[in-house]
């Protein structure tokens, strides 16, 4: 229940600060307004601005429903005495951390290794991550995985996959 | 019109269409048999690779994906306790006693028939209604489609969610996203920032992608590993004719429910699918073998749950109203093939609509002869680990989102709209009004504007006839609705 309410009052407080950012920022600065305007409702910053306020209202609304439960909600807190659980390698936040951080060393290889060799990396690295140390199994569906679907986007759907340091051998 | 009919048929008895629509249900059973593998991930996983076909083709693998995920989903319900969609989640309530008892082939065989004729029956309601409704649809003009669009966004947000205004926080942040481009009547830049990428808009398959599968990716590495369900064998014998005679009362009155249910935006599934278990054991003479293990309870549920399954095509094809967050996706697969659902399909491209039809039709057939020979397979499908399953649709993902448009920007996007994607989904914001919310974004803004335009800038236009003011009249029913129901559960949960 406190862990509900502290999510809830964290999603409220930030949909507050995001929809202040488009009003305050992104609208104004984000817009290009057109010369003139006939109708402030046809103006290209009417909708955004619409939204902004909407979001504004409703991140409030979560806001305002939490710290109303918070006060009606008078059982104390329980103590967490489960047990600690086994986590093979790391725990769940630098796991978590470190995949969010693979997801962009993906993104950032992906133009000079090409999109196979980066995936085979990718899969390689993701798949320890999650714990899975069966080699055997690991290694050829690393390779497989991304080929397969090189091979069906180049030659079936004809979409030209970039393949970077494999590009004299399959260009 | 029987000239139409021919070329549907043309269009539909090609190798690459059946065999398209034999995998996509294929596909989308193994998909629904997987444990933490959504219907709305496979189809989404399943859409840059119908870049390249015909618009029937692609559609109807997706379709089939759709149509198999739902039935894939009572598997692991039935044999692990573990309901692969939610709408089969009331699978459950009988499938698994039955496992337990001994029982599992001969529920899984009733799940798939009753799964395969409330399939059929939705399909049938969907080929009878969508035509008379798109035609009536014809007298819409912007401020009545604006109208209609207000309504269902309002429906589907509030309904896909426990907190309303969380469901509304995600249509809001939808419609926010839907706005970055160019502007539709000025031409000027929002929210484009000097990237030239931006300026058509965001794409919808890398937001989709991000949104429903990066997520449940990155959510995988917060849990702890091996859970192991416990699977059940597939013993017992098969279902008998008298068995199913026994349960077709419940069958079809549970396709009812789930055709009225499903053509109604935002309903889903599993409100049917317990509507029609509560309708079966009610009437039944032995109510108290409900949730035993009682094979009827099995055949209602999946009855209800199923017969969603064409009947939420109704406002997609008839008005480009998406029903559910597939038909979302699906309509984002008609307009990556240049159509646009809706009333003027069915005059510009009636062979298409035929030929969409016909292949429903036959996706019931495919569904029992995919789920008839390989229940066997799908059983051990749904003890793949997810450790290697989910690096496998990452890089699925990441080829789907290049593929789009042959740029790696998109790729960052998918990855952008990932982690907000996670971050909702710890914060318990559903994604499925955010997409909705999205695909309608620009209709509803073109069509606001384009009816101010008409009117000089009155308002009065958004109430120029019956059309319009029934759509308010039925926004203003929903939200009365919706807030009386949240009034309910809050008074009946204060001990």
């Amino acid at each position: 229940m406190q862990a509900d309410i502290r999510n809830d009052l964290i999603t409220g407080a930030a949909v507050v600060i995001f929809a202040l950012v488009v009003l305050l920022l992104l609208v104004p600065y984000g817009v290009d307004q057109p010369g003139q305007v006939d109708l402030s409702a046809l103006s290209p910053n009417f909708w955004p601005t619409v939204l902004g306020y909407f979001l504004l209202l409703m991140g409030g609304l979560v806001t305002g429903q939490t710290l109303w439960r918070h006060k009606k909600n008078t059982e104390p807190a329980l103590r967490n005495t489960a047990p600690p659980e086994d986590w093979p390698g790391l725990g769940p936040v630098p796991k978590t951390l470190a995949a969010v951080a693979l997801l962009f060393v993906y993104y950032a290889v992906l133009n000079p290794l090409g999109l196979v060799a980066a995936s085979v990396l990718a899969m390689i690295a993701f798949t320890l991550l999650a714990g899975e140390r069966r080699i055997v199994i690991l290694a050829p569906l690393a390779i497989l995985v991304p080929i397969g679907l090189y091979l069906f986007f180049q030659e079936v759907a004809q979409v030209a996959i970039p393949v970077g340091i494999f590009e004299e051998m399959l260009g | 019109m029987i000239e139409h009919l021919q070329t549907a048929l043309a269009l539909v008895f090609t190798f690459e269409t059946i065999f398209a629509l034999f995998a996509g249900v294929l596909i989308g059973t193994i998909i629904g048999a997987i444990p933490g593998m959504t219907v709305t991930m496979g189809v989404a996983l399943t859409l840059p690779f119908t870049f390249s076909m015909h618009p029937v083709t692609g559609i109807l693998l997706l379709l089939g994906v759709y149509k198999g995920g739902i039935y894939g989903g009572s598997i692991t319900a039935i044999l692990i306790k573990t309901p692969g969609t939610p709408a089969a989640s009331c699978t459950v309530l009988d499938g698994y006693p039955m496992s337990q008892n001994g029982q599992a082939r001969k529920a899984l065989d009733i799940a798939l028939y009753a799964s395969c004729v409330a399939d059929f029956i939705s399909n049938l309601s969907l080929i009878l209604f969508a035509g008379f409704l798109a035609s009536f649809a014809l007298r819409f003009g912007p401020p009545e489609f604006f109208t209609l669009i207000v309504f269902s966004l309002t429906i589907i947000a509030g309904i896909s969610s426990d907190n309303m205004a969380k469901g509304l926080i995600s249509a809001g942040l939808g419609l926010l996203l839907a706005t970055v481009g160019l502007d539709l009547v000025y031409g000027t830049n929002r929210f484009v920032f000097g990237e030239v990428e931006l300026m058509a808009g965001l794409n919808f398959i890398p937001v989709l992608i991000g949104l429903f599968a990066l997520p449940e990716i990155i959510n995988h590495y917060t849990k702890r590993r091996g859970s192991g369900d416990h699977i059940q064998s597939l013993g017992g014998g098969h279902a008998t004719f008298a068995e199913f005679r026994r349960c077709l009362k419940s069958i079809i009155r549970g396709s009812a429910i789930g055709v009225v249910l499903g053509a109604i935006p935002g309903i889903g599934g599993a409100p049917s699918a317990f509507l029609s278990y509560s309708e079966a054991r009610r009437t039944s003479p032995t109510p108290e073998r409900f949730g035993k293990g009682e094979i009827e309870g099995v055949a209602a549920s999946e009855a209800g749950n199923n017969g969603v399954a064409g009947s939420t095509m109704i406002p997609l094809l008839a008005l480009g109203v998406p029903g559910d967050v597939v038909t979302a996706v699906i309509l984002g697969a008609f307009m990556i093939h240049g159509l646009r659902p809706g009333p003027l399909l069915f005059q510009e491209n009636i062979e298409l609509v035929y030929g969409l039809f016909i292949g429903i039709m036959m996706s019931s057939v495919f569904l029992f002869i995919v789920g008839k020979s390989s229940i066997r397979l799908f059983s051990r499908v749904s003890q793949i680990p997810n450790d290697l399953l989910f690096p496998i649709v990452l890089v699925l993902c990441v080829y789907g989102g290049y593929a789009v448009n042959n740029t790696l920007f998109d790729i960052l996007v998918m990855i952008i709209v990932g982690l907000l994607g996670f971050g909702m989904l710890r914060a318990n914001v559903p994604a499925a009004p955010f997409l909705i919310a999205f695909v309608l974004g620009p209709l509803l803004e073109d069509n606001f504007r384009q009816a101010l335009l008409l009117s000089g800038g009155s308002l009065d236009i958004f109430f120029r006839n019956g059309i319009c003011i029934l759509f308010w009249a039925l926004t203003a029913l929903s939200v009365f609705l919706i807030l009386r129901r949240r009034r309910i559960d809050a008074l009946s949960s204060v001990p």
